[in-house]
């Protein structure tokens, strides 16, 4: 273990009272490319996003050669050689490539002015060290004339102008590059190796992790799991660490059961761009359909595209086999639909507001009295009740919604739709950065949906919330419907194989 | 790519273009137009206003704007003749005062703005009015006289190898050229771009937001008391009704400029002033009432931030 | 820790208000005893009229998530509309008609530019002022269009009669359009929509309320509101000056944000912001008293405004 450049032990991480990392560790080597693996939510860029000064810490401590350090920021991360090329990058559009390779770091002269001359040709030397990646590249050009594959390279020479760089980090750097630009960055990262980098890699591409990775470590529900020499492993291996959680909370033993006949919900042909293409889907009364796959997959957007959230290119949908045209969001509701959106914070909730009134939000007829005015005395009703539905923890409908935890505001965004009546359902990652115990009343929640009948269509990035809810899966890969299957004795391997991309 | 490249460019082009249709129609109108006279009479009108928009360039560039301009320029024209004429000051101590004014409304501002995280629109509208409130208390609503005052009108009226051109020209082209090599060359400056650009990665690169915008905003208010100060030695007296629309005038040739969070072109900025003063005076040489000018001001204006709006999904 | 403070903070205002104004009223009757009399209050009350109503307007539109900057233009180009037509034809149901589609008119011009156009609604309702400006002068080259007390009778009495014989009819109606809008924001879908519109724009969309008319009759609602303002003021002083909304938007901006309502959008109180403009109003009557003229009142109104906005604002963390 002498040779570990940087070690992390004992780290662990929370949002929102939420914990999304408990007690894991890290140690990188020198002239190796080191794969932090998992699934969605599993802990990895988070634990590459603390190392690199992108979030801090709650616990733990950092080794750097041995030394302990404190990484509060990116700035200071930098200084003692730890860079990353984040999967947000932090481009000036309207920068020249050069200016942005020094940002907030410019050469000056030595009365203190920006010294242009020593940039450019700095810029150029830097640009020099990526070798024939950095061909296509003009240092003068504007950023934002650029493609995604050029801002990676940006990023990289960010790190290339530091004098001290030990260790490189890249999260998900492939996700939106080209085929092309994806071998030009891999001969990059070999190149780092052999200057005798420590380079950490994460992706969701396992096939990468074998073209590219010396070693790689995996997690699990924020717990580490282990770490193991590339050369020594199968996909399979690497497939069981990442899998195996328990399955119990989920309390649905019979999976199928409560399916009616009559189809709530056929769409055909659904098509966005880039984002998904040519999906069919068909959802039952009380039948809860899982819609896997890996993050960018395309699940999500077309949801969204479904519900009228997003635009979408093509598409045909039926609703209890009447054909309907859906471009807004309130003509989904008209049909009986509603969405529990990813992004609970941002969309699903008015955190500032009353927990009656975002109950109350999607069906006014509900709570119009005489005169078409407003019945407030309804509306408290129509809270209660919808309080009641999922058992809200609160202190009453007049909280806040932003003072719930997540778990109840879940209930509460669940609450909204039920309550305007819908027969079919979409939601979102419903459990995402809920704890384990809310985690078991939403399934239980969406179960009893599914028993009154009501059409659920369930995105969920785990695994075993897909195996342990729904009664058909249906898996997307990078745009493409993969495979539909029925939830019948099937294991993690059988509906994972469908989401990576071969 | 290469589409946003021409898109500036092809925007630079129509407002080059729509200045000189604008010129070409006021010219065969008036055929005093385009004489040498009232092409110096545009170009000292422009100072003012040239002062202003780089301030409103600079604000727009690190994600706000300055209402309060208009009424520091006035209130700055007013205090300089006001220590002249009423106090007795020597001239240029007089005006130091002037400016000081400017750049500690425009500190006051960027803590504001910067350091207490108030919104940029109303907090230099608040200043704007006090202003205002200020120049009233002073003036009473009078102008003050300063006909005896030679020194005083040397900025504005001193005609330079008989051309017509005023010192005040001069101050108008070096502040170009020294804010153009203030925003190249000085470390504050590029960090303009990058805060109003993107404070995300202006936070990871280790660059003091609130210091930009205190600096943004301080340049604001010391530019538009300087044009106040400008504007008054060119008029002989300190008025109290000008000003009013120097914000808006600022803001749209800044926009028109191409000016917005993360990116300004002071070139642009100051074609835009010039587009602006061009229309004005062609308006009046056609004996356009004065008060169309709001019209055509607030017109420009909506132009201007519609084309500079981008489309929403 | 920055939730509960703004929320005490928010439950701490109603009394700050009231403390504000019982010790300011205080203050001046020790200075003037006259300042307790009725007539001293009705006069507050009724030169407070205009931005009372105007008030009415932008806490609206702050609480939709925008500024209206226009509405002392609005103000103005109503009065002077309606002054004209019943100069015209001595009648006043045509004048207020003319004046109410103008305001609606110049509401439907800043809705489409805002809410269609994705325009930046302070700068573009500041812009469209310009414009209204402009008007305004073509019509009355810069002078008050004065109405004839004989002929205009009809139009006039609106603003001069007392109601009972005590009280003068626009504070009547400025009363009424507080209590009709109140019950407008609390009991209809609409008004219950724009606090969701201001809240979170994306998650209304998502549960299906129309965002953009919303946020368009919120213009339309400043700007009539603004139109009513200008044609009171008119009838009560007999003359509809050409610009009296020079101070009227900063007032009634000063006056809602003083009475807590959210810059961010989405909280608000008509109740509060009523208080809001006794406070911007009796601080201007009491500058009166001390023989301070209306330039004071600029000063005093920005600082308002600005200490307003400062008492506000969540201290950034770090």
């Amino acid at each position: 273990m002498s040779n570990v450049i940087l070690r992390a032990e004992h780290i662990s991480k929370s949002f929102y009272g939420n914990k999304v990392l408990d007690n894991v560790e890290l140690s990188l080597e020198p002239g190796k490319v080191h794969a932090l693996c998992g699934e969605n939510g599993a802990g990895k860029s988070t634990v590459l996003k603390i190392i690199t000064g992108l979030y801090t810490k709650d616990e733990g401590e950092i080794y750097l050669e041995g030394k302990q350090i404190e990484v509060p920021n990116v700035d200071v991360a930098k200084k003692y050689g730890i860079h990353v090329v984040p999967q947000e990058m932090q481009m000036l559009p309207e920068l020249s490539v050069a200016e942005n390779i020094f940002l907030g770091n410019l050469p000056r002269t030595k009365s203190g002015l920006v010294d242009w001359k020593t940039i450019y040709s700095k810029a150029n030397e830097v640009k020099a060290m990526l070798g024939k990646a950095g061909d296509k590249i003009d240092i003068r050009q504007k950023a934002g004339e650029l493609g995604m594959g050029a801002w990676q390279l940006i990023e990289i020479m960010r790190a290339f102008t530091s004098d001290n760089i030990k260790v490189i980090a890249f999260d998900e750097p492939t996700s939106s590059l080209s085929d092309n630009e994806v071998e030009v960055l891999f001969d990059l990262i070999r190149g780092l190796r052999a200057k005798g980098l420590a380079v950490v890699y994460v992706s969701h591409r396992l096939k990468e992790i074998f073209q590219l990775c010396d070693q790689v470590s995996v997690f699990r529900d924020g717990h580490y799991i282990g770490t193991r020499e590339v050369s020594e492993i199968q996909t399979s291996d690497l497939i069981a660490m990442m899998i195996g959680r328990d399955l119990n909370m989920f309390g649905d033993a019979n999976p199928g059961a409560d399916v009616q006949a009559e189809v709530a919900l056929k769409a055909s042909n659904y098509s966005h761009g880039r984002f998904y293409q040519n999906i069919n889907i068909e959802v039952h009364k009380g039948e809860i359909l899982g819609m896997y796959g890996l993050v960018g997959a395309g699940r999500t957007e077309f949801v969204r595209g479904l519900f009228g959230a997003d635009p979408k290119d093509s598409g045909e949908l039926e609703i209890f086999g009447k054909k309907v045209n859906i471009k807004i969001p309130r003509d989904a509701i008209k049909e009986g639909i509603g969405l529990v959106t990813e992004d609970r914070r941002g969309e699903g909730l008015m955190l500032i507001q009353a927990i009656k009134w975002n109950l109350s939000m999607t069906n006014f007829p509900a709570i119009t009295g005489g005169l078409g005015m407003l019945d407030l005395k309804k509306e408290k009703e129509y809270a209660a009740k919808g309080m009641d539905i999922f058992s809200v923890k609160a202190t009453g409908i007049d909280q806040v919604a932003g003072g719930l935890s997540g778990g109840n505001q879940q209930k509460v965004v669940l609450a909204k739709w039920v309550l305007a009546d819908c027969q079919i359902l979409i939601v979102d990652e419903p459990t995402r950065g809920i704890d384990v115990g809310a985690k078991a009343e939403v399934y239980a929640a969406l179960h009893d949906l599914a028993k009154q009948g009501k059409a659920i269509i369930m995105v969920s990035s785990e695994l075993p919330e897909i195996l342990g809810v729904s009664d058909r899966i249906v898996v997307m890969c990078e745009g493409r419907q993969t495979a539909v299957l029925d939830n019948k004795n099937l294991t993690e391997e059988d509906v994972i194989q469908y989401a990576f991309s071969k | 790519m290469t589409k946003k490249l021409s898109r500036d460019a092809r925007q630079n082009i129509v407002i080059l273009s729509v200045l000189v249709v604008a010129i070409i129609i006021f010219s065969v109108i008036s055929p005093y137009f385009l004489k040498w006279d009232n092409i110096v009479a545009i170009l000292i009108a422009a100072v003012p206003l040239g002062l202003v928009a780089i301030s409103e360039s600079t604000c727009l560039m690190i994600g706000g704007f300055d209402m309060s301009v208009g009424y520091v320029a006035c209130f700055s024209g007013i205090i300089w003749t006001t220590l002249i004429a009423s106090s007795g000051w020597p001239t240029y101590a007089a005006l130091a005062v002037a400016l000081l004014f400017g750049l500690a409304s425009g500190i006051l501002a960027g803590l504001s703005v910067g350091a207490l995280n108030m919104p940029p629109w109303m907090t230099t509208f608040a200043l704007m009015n006090i202003w205002q409130g200020c120049v009233l208390i002073v003036t009473k609503g009078e102008a003050v006289r300063m006909t005896k005052f030679k020194a005083f009108k040397v900025l504005g009226q001193y005609d330079m190898l008989k051309t017509g051109v005023t010192p005040m020209v001069l101050i108008l082209v070096l502040a170009y050229v020294i804010m153009y090599l203030v925003y190249k060359f000085t470390k504050l400056g590029r960090e303009l771009y990058v805060i109003g650009g993107n404070p995300e990665a202006a936070k990871n690169a280790g660059i003091n937001i609130v210091r930009g915008k205190i600096f943004a905003f301080a340049l604001s208010g010391f530019l538009a008391a300087l044009a106040g100060a400008l504007f008054a030695s060119r008029s002989g007296s300190g008025q109290p009704k000008v000003g009013g629309m120097y914000a808006m005038q600022g803001i749209a040739a800044a926009t028109i400029g191409g000016s917005k969070a993360g990116k300004t072109n002071l070139a642009m900025t100051f074609v835009g002033a010039v587009f602006i003063m061009t229309v004005q005076n062609g308006l009046n040489m056609i004996q356009v009432p004065a008060f169309y000018q709001y019209i055509t001001t607030g017109v420009i204006l909506v132009l201007a931030i519609l084309v500079q709006t981008e489309k929403k999904k | 820790m920055n939730k509960l403070k703004t929320t005490s903070r928010e439950k701490l205002l109603p009394f700050i208000l009231g403390g504000l104004i019982i010790l300011l009223s205080v203050v001046f009757t020790i200075i003037n005893p006259a300042f307790i009399t009725f007539s001293s209050i009705h006069s507050i009350l009724l030169t407070a009229v205009p931005v009372a109503i105007v008030a009415i307007g932008e806490c609206t539109a702050i609480t939709a998530g925008y500024f209206d900057m226009s509405v002392g233009l609005i103000a103005s180009l109503a009065g002077v509309f309606a002054a004209k037509v019943v100069n015209a034809t001595g009648e006043a149901v045509p004048a207020v008609i003319v004046g109410l589609c103008i305001g609606l008119l110049a509401g439907v011009v800043n809705g489409c530019l805002v809410s269609f156009l994705h325009m930046n609604a302070f700068i573009t309702t500041y812009a469209m002022q310009l414009v209204y400006r402009g008007i305004v002068y073509i019509i009355t080259e810069g002078m008050p269009v004065k109405m004839v007390a004989e002929t205009c009778k009809k139009y006039l009495v609106i603003g001069q009669a007392k109601a009972f014989g005590v009280i003068q009819i626009p504070i009547i109606v400025m009363l009424c359009l507080y209590v009709l809008v109140w019950l407008f924001l609390r009991y209809r879908k609409l008004g219950r929509s724009i606090y969701l519109v201001g809240s979170n724009a994306a998650c209304a969309h998502i549960s299906g309320i129309n965002v953009r008319m919303v946020q368009f009759f919120v213009f339309l609602l400043t700007g009539t509101l603004a139109s009513i303002a200008g044609m009171l003021y008119g009838s009560r002083v007999g003359t509809a000056p050409a610009f009296m909304g020079e101070t009227l938007c900063l007032e009634g901006i000063a006056s809602s944000i003083v009475g807590g309502t959210s810059m961010s959008g989405g909280k608000s109180n008509l109740a509060l912001t009523f208080l809001g403009v006794l406070v911007v109003y009796i601080v201007k009557q009491g500058l009166v008293m001390v023989g301070l003229d209306d330039a004071y009142q600029y000063v005093a109104t920005g600082l308002i405004l600005f200490l307003g906005v400062l008492f506000q604002i969540e201290r950034k963390k770090n």
